[in-house]
């Protein structure tokens, strides 16, 4: 038999539904239950999911979005039957007994941080430059004088510092606005184009907690922003667990 | 309130949800069977180990 670690998708408050879909190993998922919280795990083998073959795995990128996704799936099922503390990717104990332990250590936190979250759900907000880099390398006409070059040159550097605050003061009201309508708003850093495949400039990578009744007014609010806010398109993800409002520090 | 199904889901926001900074727990739990240190594996270690030239927007 081989030895198997329990990684633990997500903390709630009984009465819990075990979710009924496979975890990060095909895995069924069951629920470890301590006082006031339940944890949904699944036990993996230490083949895959030991240090050594983790650190290795976490490197490959198709290994990493499979787990992920079959992760947000455990966390997302759990979450149907009522508020969710979402752990991190990868969070594993030698067995239930340590789960059990860590239930009782941050059973002030968690319960805390289910009461915070309850009847809410997370919604991304992501905002991208709507016009396309002006200054990017424009055929124009054939350069005269050297003084003409340069102050073209001069100009371009000055377009592009105008842009790069209009971006940003953009970016900050189309964040105000959302935050506006939400219980609490997070910045998350901005996407590698690399990774999001997006040839856009990204100005706002943002996450907000809003209260499931007002998710359609937030939804049609950020629709409409898109129109008041000029040159950024708005694109809204969600609703998503409250991956980023447990225990983690709010932006300004 | 259901959640958005996984497969409408993009990879790179699921990042910046379970990996990326400070998201969940962190602080507070710790993996027994060893100490590996997951904050250290940031998106940035992920896009040093992809091959650039594979991912590059044409």
């Amino acid at each position: 038999m081989t030895e198997t670690a329990v990684w633990v998708y997500a903390v709630a408050r009984p009465p819990a539904q075990t979710p009924i879909v496979n975890g990060v190993a095909g895995e069924s998922v069951r629920l470890v239950r301590r006082d006031r919280l339940v944890a949904a795990v699944g036990s993996v083998s230490l083949d895959e999911y030991g240090e050594e073959a983790l650190r290795r795995n976490l490197e490959d990128l198709s290994w990493l979005e499979s787990r992920a996704r079959l992760h947000h799936q455990v966390v997302s099922a759990l979450a149907v039957s009522g508020p969710v503390v979402p752990m991190r990717l990868a969070i594993m104990y030698d067995d239930d007994e340590r789960v059990q332990q860590m239930l009782a250590e941050t059973q002030r936190e968690i319960e805390d941080a289910l009461a915070a979250v309850s009847g809410c759900s997370e919604w991304g907000v992501k905002g991208y430059a709507s016009d396309a880099g002006v200054t990017e390398a424009e055929p124009g006409p054939a350069p005269g004088s050297g003084t003409a070059y340069l102050q073209r040159k001069r100009d371009d550097l000055a377009a592009r510092d105008r842009a790069r605050k209009s971006n940003a003061a953009k970016a900050e009201s189309v964040y105000r606005a959302a935050r506006s309508l939400a219980v609490a708003g997070r910045r998350h850093a901005l996407q590698d184009r690399q990774l999001s495949g997006e040839s856009r400039e990204m100005l706002l990578n943002a996450a907000f907690l809003v209260e499931d009744e007002r998710s359609h007014e937030f939804a049609a609010d950020m629709a409409s922003l898109g129109g008041t806010v000029q040159g950024v398109d708005i694109q809204l993800t969600g609703p998503w667990p409250p991956y980023s409002f447990t225990f983690a520090a709010e932006s300004p | 309130m259901s959640t958005l199904p996984a497969e409408q889901v993009s990879l790179v926001d699921l990042i910046d949800r379970l990996l990326a900074e400070g998201v969940v727990v962190a602080g507070r739990v710790t993996l027994s069977i060893a100490d590996v240190d997951l904050v250290d594996i940031s998106l940035h270690a992920l896009l040093g180990s992809v091959n650039p030239g594979v991912l590059e927007p044409e």
